[in-house]
């Protein structure tokens, strides 16, 4: 008897040591009201939130450490929109459709969590279904992004340039794109790469289809075959599968090779050696969101609430908030973002 | 032994049954109003509300009525701010008067301004915005109507008084050069009839005033019922005790003046609510506020231990009680909860969760 008892407390005691310590919350910080979703940046730096306004949506950011929250555009209440952030940057590309009484209105927003400005980059009125079908490859670092748009059954390219809030029709891509050219793939200094048509050391083996970051993201199919991507030439990502939303698997270049490299701010091609983008991620935490019920007490009178918890698989949980009716992590486990009675909160994760 | 242990298990279960059979607080869903709310102020019938909130560059005054969506900022001040907030008693609408530096005029410049609020329309009017030298600026005493949109204004400087009204159903306060006559004549007023307007005349034997002043912020706290106060010791006793001139004017708008009105037929002097002038008239009989008859709440807080698997961790609860006895059943409002403003009716309460402000009506 003595014995088990020891055993039973020498158990726990290694199941206990054996469980990571709770993840540290900062402050809660409220942001605004009304909130209805929430999308965080890839690494947490911000949100962009959309609030029910009275007559129509708002569209909102938000970084840590700001006061509150900013409503940077208002749209009709159908219309609707994915995001794809710049994950070097606090900046995302919103793609919008608003319904028209006869078609509808598309537009593509860069927005700035930081300075909380929203520019217009493209918009057009199109007739019912005919909105363009739009690809959105952000770079890894810079504030420039490969838009692809399909329409008609024709292609063509423009890129978020990094000198303005601009887009810049890529001419060469389109032209590169036709003799057989392949990516982007992401450069050190983040930048895009594609392949030398005429370099046959690269030949098509693996189909694959482009998607869009979001979750409602349109999604359109290339007509371009890929190499699969060599084991070593981009490890972490592929490790990350949240990571992998933002990042599509392109053909894999050795570094060194002659690639077409694109200027980021004037959308010309021009050669250069390949040298790909590559980032270290440590310690990324995997949080899950948990759920318990609250009995509170006063004298002889019960009440019951619910509570929202944050735990590792194997790790000790952290309290974040009582009655939060919706809850959205960071992709990797930076903030939490929740809502309590339509107001919306959010916490770091240290 | 056993009859006895059953008598007690039974007369607990009576009184367990009898506690769950009382009435509890019945509120409705909460409603965000606002974020970084640090102080609330509620209409005195519950119809509204009027918040402070901190932002980047000073304090922003916010309004919500329970028809609104949400909350609305109406001005902004400067961090160095204060401010009075003057309700009118059957209107989502305050008088707020403000005080705060001007340095753009001069070193130690104060701009004193007055701004109408209507927190249901969520509208504010500016009615007076001046700027003053140090030393130079006004008293401002605001005299609202118990019944009435209208209310007197009277800034009271070194070298004498201006006076103001705001004439009922006007957004803007209009000079009142006829309520100087009952200063220089040393009339008393404004006391408030029965229709709600202001009357002024010599009263000498209700000077004697019953007041009772609770400031809302609870730093300050006079309360000198049935104090048999003359005017003169009554001014003395304004002195002695020295409180803020925001008091003052509180005293001298709200309970004081409610309480200092005359017999009906007395002659006295009305001021006409729609065209500030003064006309003599039979007094009709004063103003009775109506006896405040709904239960009796309080709000109290408790302790909560959230658990899950084997973490623990603790919180604050938030709860109404009906009645003032320690068994009197409760309902909770909130977790987390820092900060409750419970409205003067009962009709509603408000509270902050990490700053965003909630209100829950209260069903009678």
């Amino acid at each position: 008897m003595k014995t088990s008892f020891v055993l039973f407390v020498a158990l726990s005691s290694s199941m206990a040591l054996s469980q990571s310590a709770a993840p540290k919350l900062g402050e809660a910080m409220a942001v605004d009201l009304h909130v209805a979703r929430v999308d965080w940046h890839p690494m947490g730096k911000a949100i962009i939130y959309t609030k029910k306004e009275e007559d129509e949506k708002g569209i909102g950011v938000f970084v840590p450490g700001q006061r509150n929250g900013k409503i940077v555009m208002r749209v009709p209440f159908a219309s609707s929109f994915d995001t794809t952030w710049l994950p070097g940057t606090d900046s995302a590309i919103l793609t919008m459709y608003a319904p028209r009484s006869k078609g509808m209105d598309f537009q593509l927003v860069l927005v700035d969590a930081d300075t909380g400005k929203a520019s217009t980059l493209f918009a057009g009125t199109y007739a019912e279904n005919h909105a363009p079908e739009v690809l959105i490859e952000p770079s890894p670092s810079l504030r420039h992004a490969i838009i692809t748009f399909a329409e008609n059954g024709k292609r063509h390219h423009r890129i978020l340039s990094t000198d303005s809030n601009r887009l810049v029709d890529a001419v060469d891509l389109d032209k590169a794109e036709k003799l057989g050219a392949q990516g982007p793939n992401w450069m050190a200094t983040g930048t895009a790469a594609y392949t030398n048509p005429s370099d046959s050391a690269h030949p098509p083996t693996t189909s694959s289809s482009l998607v869009a970051s979001g979750s409602n993201a349109i999604s359109t199919t290339s007509t371009a075959t890929f190499t699969a991507i060599p084991p070593k030439a981009i490890p972490v990502l592929s490790d990350v599968p949240i990571v992998g939303t933002l990042f599509i698997s392109r053909p894999g270049i050795a570094p060194g090779t002659m690639v077409y490299e694109l200027n980021p701010s004037q959308a010309n091609l021009f050669e250069s050696h390949y040298q790909p983008w590559s980032e270290v991620y440590s310690g990324i935490k995997r949080l899950r969101q948990k759920n318990s019920h609250i009995v509170a007490r006063l004298d002889q009178s019960v009440a019951e609430a619910d509570s929202t918890w944050l735990k590792e698989d194997s790790g000790l949980p952290a309290y974040v908030a009582a009655n939060a009716s919706k809850v959205w992590i960071s992709p990797r486990s930076k903030g939490v973002a929740y809502l309590i009675d339509g107001a919306l909160f959010v916490r770091t994760i240290q | 032994m056993k009859t006895k242990r059953l008598r007690v298990g039974i007369s607990s279960l009576i009184a367990l049954l009898a506690a769950g059979a009382m009435a509890q607080v019945q509120m409705g869903e909460a409603k965000p109003v606002d974020i970084h709310v640090t102080r609330v102020d509620w209409q005195p019938a519950g119809l509204a509300l009027i918040y402070a909130k901190e932002v980047e560059t000073g304090i922003a005054i916010g309004a919500f009525g329970p028809s609104r969506y949400e909350g609305k900022e109406m001005l902004m001040l400067s961090k160095d701010a204060t401010f009075s907030p003057y309700w009118f008693e059957k209107q989502a609408s305050v008088m707020l008067s403000t005080r705060q530096s001007a340095p753009e005029v001069g070193k130690d410049c104060q701009r004193v301004s007055l701004y109408l609020i209507d927190a249901d329309t969520q509208k504010v009017n500016r009615l007076f915005d001046e700027v003053y030298r140090p030393g130079d600026e006004p008293k401002v005493i605001i005299n609202n109507s118990p019944l009435l949109r209208h209310s007197i204004v009277t800034m009271r400087f070194k070298d004498g008084s201006r006076h103001f009204v705001l004439c009922q159903g006007n957004n803007s306060l209009v000079p009142c050069p006829d309520l100087d006559r009952p200063e220089a004549q040393k009339l008393s007023g404004p006391a408030w009839s029965v229709d709600g307007t202001a009357v002024y005349g010599d009263f000498p034997n209700l000077i004697a005033a019953k007041y009772r002043l609770e400031y809302r912020d609870q730093e300050l706290k006079v309360d000198n019922a049935n104090a048999a106060a003359t005017k003169e010791n009554l001014r003395e006793l304004k002195l002695a005790q020295q409180i803020r001139s925001e008091a003052e004017d509180l005293v001298m708008s709200r309970a004081f003046a409610l309480n200092m009105a005359p017999p009906a037929g007395t002659d006295v002097l009305e001021l006409m609510p729609t065209n500030p002038v003064l006309r003599p008239v039979k007094f009709r009989g004063s103003f009775k506020p109506e006896p405040f008859t709904g239960p009796t709440l309080q709000t109290q807080n408790g302790h909560v231990v959230v658990q899950f698997e084997r973490s623990n961790a603790e919180d604050n609860s938030l709860w109404l009680k009906l009645g003032v006895e320690k068994n009197s059943p409760a309902s909770m409002v909130a977790v987390h909860a820092s900060d409750a403003w419970l409205s003067p009716i009962s009709n509603a309460i408000a509270y902050t969760i990490d700053g965003a402000l909630f209100v829950r009506p209260i069903k009678k």
